[in-house]
């Protein structure tokens, strides 16, 4: 039935598996000093992290901002990761609070400039330019719910991310994830559906 | 004639509604997969959820990240290397010793600096001058000690005398202080100096500043 949906779960369970070890490697030669493991380790994150911070902030320079301050407080922090969660997890929790720290001191509505800059890319084939409507609609979807609820159907939806994954990320118990996941994409549907752009 | 009615409503349904996102992105352990995927083949409505949610996970694919790697590492990089909190404090055997041991250092530095300013105003300076074979030529005195960062580089060093028409006529002492001759010892430049990018501490000897 997963395959149905387009998910080999033994190749994607063996990949995640050999990234989290790669990980792991990484950010003990990070906690020792080495510079060039950082830069590794900021290379392999920064298109995560850009992604998820451009959906879960709608401000390109807010995302600049706040990728730079989370891969800062991951140099620093190094010697604190204990294992106890993957690397990636850590990371993004930190990524997280960064990230609604900063919308908290912008105190200002999250703007369209994602999703304008979504579908303001060059029109490719057809097919290119409906996949980039759907996109552009579904972002201006998310940008409408709340930084929380936005923040988890990201870190599922696009992120591919387990459900305790994402409550350690986000600081709070796995049920009150799977609420908000149900909450948000039904919140979701009801605005793609109301979204003019949405109709053919 | 009895009538199959599905049970939306029913406790399986509900588990499986709430699952079903991690049944679509594959994250599910074994067991759990094993069950939606059971319900969902005889439950059009979570199958019909589940094909929508494939959908908007496939929205995303395709998605790009619009930042600039070279740029975002380069700020990074120059923020690192101005941070004397992150790789210094690796080169120790104990992580944050350094942190443990700073207001000892910069104690003991201040006691230090405190003890040049009494040898070198209450000293009797006229003889001992002509006694040392390396003696300052006159007018080569210091009137100013000057601590800098553990991490200013030369070329701050460099700059922050330059800026107040300094130059260093002894040091570094043990605690790598330096002794500075100012052209113009007044308070106003000395607190110039002290603002200085690499500086950490300035202290005029007494002498001097009471002209």
């Amino acid at each position: 039935m997963l395959r149905h949906f387009g998910i080999d779960r033994k190749a994607v369970t063996s990949t995640r598996r050999s990234a989290e070890d790669a990980d792991v490697a990484l950010i003990g030669r990070v906690a020792a000093g080495d510079l060039h493991a950082f830069e590794t380790l900021f290379r392999i994150y920064h298109p995560r992290l850009d992604r998820f911070l451009s959906l879960m902030t709608a401000r390109r320079t807010l995302v600049e901002e706040v990728l730079n301050d989370t891969m800062l407080v991951v140099w620093r922090r190094s010697q604190t990761y204990n294992g106890h969660s993957k690397v990636s997890t850590w990371i993004f929790a930190i990524a997280y609070r960064t990230a609604l720290k900063a919308l908290r001191d912008q105190d200002e509505p999250v703007g369209p400039d994602a999703a304008d800059e979504l579908s303001s890319e060059d029109p490719g084939p057809e097919q290119q330019l409906m996949a980039d409507q759907i996109r552009a609609q579904v972002f201006r979807g998310l940008e409408a719910l709340s930084a929380e609820q936005r923040s988890v159907l990201v870190l599922t939806y696009f992120h591919d991310l387990p459900y305790h994954e994402i409550a350690r990320i986000v600081d709070c118990p796995v049920d009150t994830v799977k609420t908000r996941v149900f909450h948000g994409r039904r919140r979701l549907r009801a605005l793609l559906q109301r979204d003019p752009g949405a109709g053919p | 004639m009895k009538a199959r009615i599905l049970p939306l409503d029913s406790a399986e349904h509900r588990s499986a509604q709430e699952l079903l996102p991690w049944f679509v992105n594959g994250t599910l352990d074994a067991a759990e997969a094993s069950s939606v995927g059971r319900h969902i083949a005889g439950c059009e409505r979570c199958r019909k959820d589940a094909a929508e949610q494939a959908q908007l996970r496939e929205s995303a694919s395709a998605m790009q990240a619009a930042g600039d790697v070279e740029r975002d590492w380069a700020v990074l990089r120059s923020r690192i290397e101005a941070d004397p909190r992150a790789p210094r404090q690796r080169e120790g055997a104990a992580p944050g010793a350094w942190r443990r041991w700073l207001p000892f250092t910069v104690a003991l530095q201040c006691a230090v600096i405190l003890a040049l300013v009494l040898v070198l105003v209450a000293g009797p300076a006229r003889e001992e001058r002509y006694r040392a074979l390396g003696a300052q030529p006159p007018g080569s005195e210091a009137n100013a000690v000057a601590v800098f960062r553990g991490d200013a580089t030369s070329e701050q060093m460099r700059d922050a005398l330059h800026a107040v028409g300094a130059r260093i006529v002894g040091g570094p002492t043990i605690t790598d202080a330096y002794l500075l001759r100012l052209n113009d010892p007044t308070p106003q430049v000395l607190s110039r100096l002290r603002a200085q990018p690499g500086v950490l501490r300035v202290e005029a000897l007494q002498e001097e500043a009471s002209r």
